[in-house]
Parts: C-alpha cells; structure tokens; sequence
C-alpha cells in the first residue's frame, strides 16, 4: 500500500481527493501547511507529496528544499489551480504537476500514473 | 521647420531683436559720417570761396575802381586767362588754383543786388544754367545746399562779404559725388555685415535651440512608444538642463506608479484565478465525488452531469481569461525559442487529427519548407494554433476537411488554416476576434475567447492573424509570424 499526503490549505480539497485516493486504496494523510507537513514526513515513510504552491509567491527552487531536507525516493507531484504550463515554469523538477479544476479522477489517474513510473 | 514651433519663435526673436539693434546702429552711423562729412566739407568751400574773393581785392586794388573789368572777366578761371596779368597777381592766383582745386569747380561771383559780375566755364556735367538756377541768392547770409545735376551731386555755397570798396557775394558749387560714394559704400557694407551676421546667427541659434529640445524630441518618442509591455523603461535625464530634467523625472515618475498600477493588476489577475478557480475546483471535487458515490439515481445523475459541465465551462472561462491577461500584461513570461516551422506545423497537424477523427474530418499538411526558423514561446504558440484548428472543427461540417498550408511570405512565415465550412457572414467578419464573440453555428461548443487569445498570441510574436471568407465556401485564417533572422 502507497502512502500519499496531501498538503493543501483548503480542507475541501483535501477531503474530496482523499477521498476519492481512499477509494483506490492508497493509505492519505492531510497537512494544512509547511510545519504538519514537515511533521508527517519525518514520522511516516511517504510515497507521494501533492504539494499545493500559491503563486508568484512561491519561490522556484522549494522542491529543492523539500527535496534536501526529507526522503530522497519522495515523488512530488505539484498540485494547484494555476495551468499546468505556468506551474512547469515556476516550479522546476517536480515529478509531475496538477490543475486541481482538473477534478478527483483526474487526480487519481495522474496519481496512479506517477506512482508507476520508475523515476529515471 | 514649422511656424507654430518654439524653434521659429526663438530663432524669430532673437533675429528680430539683432535687426533692430543693426537698423539702430547702422541708421547712427550714417547720419554721423555723413554729417561729419559734410561740415568738413562746407568748410573746404569757405576756404575756396575765401580765396577768391582775396585774389579779387588784391586784383581790384591793382587797377582803379572805375575800370574794373569783371563783365569782361567771364573765362576769369580759367587758368590761361592769367598768364598775361600781373606777375603777383598771377603767382597768387595759380597758387590758389592749383591747391584749392577750384578747376572743377562751378563759381559765380556776384554784387550785392544779384548781378553777375562773372562765372567760371561751363563744363558738361555743370551747366551754367541749370546750376545758376539752383543756386538761389542771398546777400544778407552765408548758406549751404545740395543740388543735383545730370546724375551728379554738388554742394552750393553762398557766401556774402562785406569787405570794401567791392562788397560781393561768391557762390561756388563743388561736386560731392565722392561723399555719396563713400556713404553708400558705408551702407552696403553695413547691410552686407547685418545679412551675414543674421544669417550666422540664426544658424547658430538654430543649432543651439535643436540642441536645447532635442531631449523633448526624445522624450516625445519614447512616450509615444511606451505601451504596458514596457514599462520598465525610464527616460534617461544624462546632460539635460534643469528645467527638462524636471520635466523628464515628472514622466518617469509617471511611468512608475503606472508600472506599479500594472504589476497590481497582474498580481490581481494571479490572486483571482486562485479565489476562482479554488471553489471551482472543490465544487468540481464533490460533483465528481458524489456521481461516482452509486447513491443517486438517474434523474440526479442527468443534473449532476450538466452541472459539472457547465462548471467545466466555467474553469474553461476563467482559464482563458487569465490567460489573455496575461500575455496581453504580463508578456515577458513568455519564452521565445528558435523553433522549426515544419517540424512544429508537424506535431499541430498530429493533435489536430486526432481531435478531428470524431468528427470525421480530415486534416491535410501542406508544408514545402525546409529550415526555416521562427522565434517563439511554443507553449503559447501551440495554444494559438490549436485554438485556430478548434475553431476551424467546430465549424466544418463532419466529412469535410480542412487543410494547413504554410508558406514563406517575404520576412515572415505565413499559414493558412483553411476550413470548408458555411464561412463567416461579412457583418461578423470583423468580430471574430471580439471577446466572447460567438458566430451563430458555434452553438453551445466554445466561449467565445479562443480567437481573441489566439490573436493576442499572435501579437505578443510580433506577428498577426487575418480572416478571409475561402472562395466557394468556409474560412481561412492566416497566421503571420516573422522570421528569426
């Protein structure tokens, strides 16, 4: 079983794609922030971070940070409203990146996706 | 130069202000020369008229007062008449004539009641007539004039002496050509000097107030060229004057509050796709959660499906709109890349065949060019072909077709999207690229803003979209993008 953590502000969002990656069977856990976040990684081996970035604020190089400082075999996946495009260009390296207006199956479909693709 | 410019004005004032000055002084000049001249003139005249009427009472006092012969003296000055006289008389009278140069001279010597007692030989240019009638008499005061004869100047004097036994008047005339020579020669010079130093200093000042405004000139255009894709500029103030410094910080000024307007406005823009299309997303969460839940029935189901396509729509909107804001405010996060005309046309060819294949339309490619580069953000610049080819598909009837041709055209890369559609009626042609236009066909598909985004794109690569109706039947959309050099 893949353990996914879902960190988002919006409670909403985190329950409605916990939710539905319940439902295919991945273990989630939800942070509202950095510092849960943080907390959660430290304790639990984790598979997969959606990681909701607000822009412009959010400095480009954070994956790297989140990268140094927590599991090396983590995969990222960048999860926000903005266009997968602006994303892939704010925020460099992350294994893949998600349109939340996409939906929920949209999100487990790209989740399976990353989750099975040995990172090169 | 243009009258209603401060160039002219200037160069007006200062030139009218130096004509004044050179009139002023020129006219002073003149008149104080001229006078001058003639005072030193008259007194030459005195001189001569003194001379004479020595040397006629030293002539008279040699004979007796009853004899003395001036009706027989008229040829009195000519030189030869004296020859024979008396050897002082002759001495003297040579002397005189020689050093007053009286041989040019037209003299009349009169009694006190007018009559002539003699007058010098007529000459061409002085005859006895036209001089005596000018000459004017009077035995009472010395006087002075000018009068012209035959194109020539002479000064008149008339001088009466009162010496006795033989009071007389002497009037003598001596040309005073050479006076008027000099003071038209004073003039010309003068006018000449004012023409030249007016002309130089109206070169000069010219030069210098071009010199004075060139920072308004630039100014001037760089204000004309500043849109909100460059705000960033400033106008530089290096080797400007107070005052247009002044003005050049006021615009700069200027242009920085606007650019901080701007940057609020796209920073708006960001924050609003995030407000928007959060709820949009949860609603989109828990309408997808909620159709796969099993625990709905069919009606309920109908409306959760039109309900979560219209929020697609929605999230549809709100991305394009976001998207023209951007490219249209923010364009700098575009990302221009020398790209491959053909092998990009190829790949828009593949994504359109496979969104044509439901509707059973074909795609052709027509691209015979080889090579040929254009600088673009490829994200943006698939995103205005796909749009161009959505368009196209939502308006081509199933089994039709629709062909991409591209071309060279001069400095720019040329490519038609041709569709074999109901084309667009003259009265929309002009509208397609409107904001949320939709021509009456589109029917529930689109929003109305892929052209516009599609055009916006086009803009933001220096190049541009047009629209012409295909002959038979459908549309054709040309998109323009330069060359990269």
């Amino acid at each position: 079983m893949k353990n996914i953590l879902i960190v988002d502000d919006q409670e909403r969002i985190r329950r409605a794609f916990s939710r539905i990656l319940q439902g295919a069977g991945f273990k989630v856990m939800e942070a509202a922030g950095a510092v849960a976040a943080y907390d959660i990684l430290n304790r639990n081996p984790i598979d997969l971070v959606l990681l909701d970035i607000k822009m412009p604020e959010v400095p480009g190089d954070i994956l790297n940070d989140v990268a140094g400082i927590f599991h090396r075999n983590v995969k990222i996946v960048v999860c926000s409203v903005y266009p997968v495009d602006e994303q892939r260009l704010l925020v460099k390296g992350a294994d893949d990146y998600f349109d939340k207006s996409d939906g929920p199956n949209a999100l487990l479909k790209k989740v399976k996706e990353v989750l099975w693709t040995v990172k090169s | 130069m243009r009258f209603h410019s401060i160039r002219f004005k200037t160069n007006l004032l200062y030139s009218g202000i130096l004509l004044i000055i050179f009139v002023i002084y020129n006219f002073a000049i003149f008149f104080t020369v001229k006078a001058n001249l003639v005072k030193e003139f008259d007194g030459q005249l005195k001189v001569k008229a003194d001379a004479i009427y020595n040397f006629l009472q030293a002539y008279n006092q040699n004979r007796r007062p009853s004899s003395f012969p001036f009706d027989q003296l008229s040829s009195f000055f000519r030189e030869d008449v004296f020859l024979n006289n008396k050897a002082r008389i002759d001495q003297l009278w040579r002397s005189q004539f020689e050093a007053l140069g009286l041989k040019n001279d037209y003299i009349v010597v009169r009694t006190m009641d007018g009559q002539v007692l003699m007058r010098s030989l007529e000459q061409a240019d002085m005859p006895q007539e036209v001089m005596e009638r000018h000459f004017g008499f009077s035995p009472a005061e010395t006087f002075f004039k000018d009068i012209t004869s035959y194109g020539h100047r002479f000064r008149i004097a008339n001088i009466p002496y009162y010496g006795q036994p033989s009071p007389l008047v002497v009037q003598i005339a001596s040309s005073s050509d050479h006076i008027y020579h000099f003071l038209d020669k004073l003039l010309a010079a003068g006018l000449l000097f004012m023409a030249v130093a007016l002309l130089f200093t109206s070169f000069l000042g010219n030069i210098f107030v071009k010199r004075v405004l060139a920072p308004v000139m630039m100014i001037t255009d760089m204000a004309n060229n500043i849109t909100h894709r460059d705000l960033a500029v400033r106008i530089p103030d290096k080797h400007t004057d107070a005052e247009i410094r002044h003005l050049i910080g006021s615009l700069n000024a200027m242009i920085e509050r606007l650019q901080m307007s701007f940057s609020h406005v796209s920073e708006f823009n960001s924050h609003v796709a995030h407000e928007l299309k959060t709820p949009l997303a949860i609603i989109k969460g828990e309408m997808e959660l909620m159709a796969g839940s099993g625990k709905i029935d069919e009606d309920t189901a109908r409306m959760l499906s039109d309900s979560m396509s219209e929020i697609d729509r929605m999230i549809k909107i709100t991305q394009d709109l976001l998207l023209l804001a951007k490219i249209d405010y923010r364009p700098q996060v575009l990302k221009f890349v020398p790209l491959d005309i053909a092998l990009f046309l190829k790949e828009i060819y593949e994504h359109s065949v496979i969104l044509a294949a439901e509707k059973n339309i074909g795609i052709k490619l027509d691209c015979p060019l080889t090579g040929l580069t254009v600088c673009v953000d490829k994200v943006h610049l698939r995103r205005l072909f796909l749009n161009v080819v959505a368009n196209a598909l939502r308006h081509s009837p199933p089994g039709a077709a629709i062909e991409i041709v591209c071309r060279r055209e001069g400095a720019s890369a040329r490519v038609d999207i041709v569709d074999h559609g109901a084309g667009i009626p003259p009265s929309d042609i002009d509208k397609v690229f409107n904001k949320f236009f939709r021509g009456d066909s589109s029917g529930e598909e689109g929003v109305g803003l892929g052209l516009s985004i599609a055009l916006s794109i086009a803009r933001a690569h220096q190049g541009d979209i047009a629209v012409a109706n295909t002959p038979g039947s459908g549309a054709t959309f040309s998109i323009f993008l330069p060359l990269a050099a």
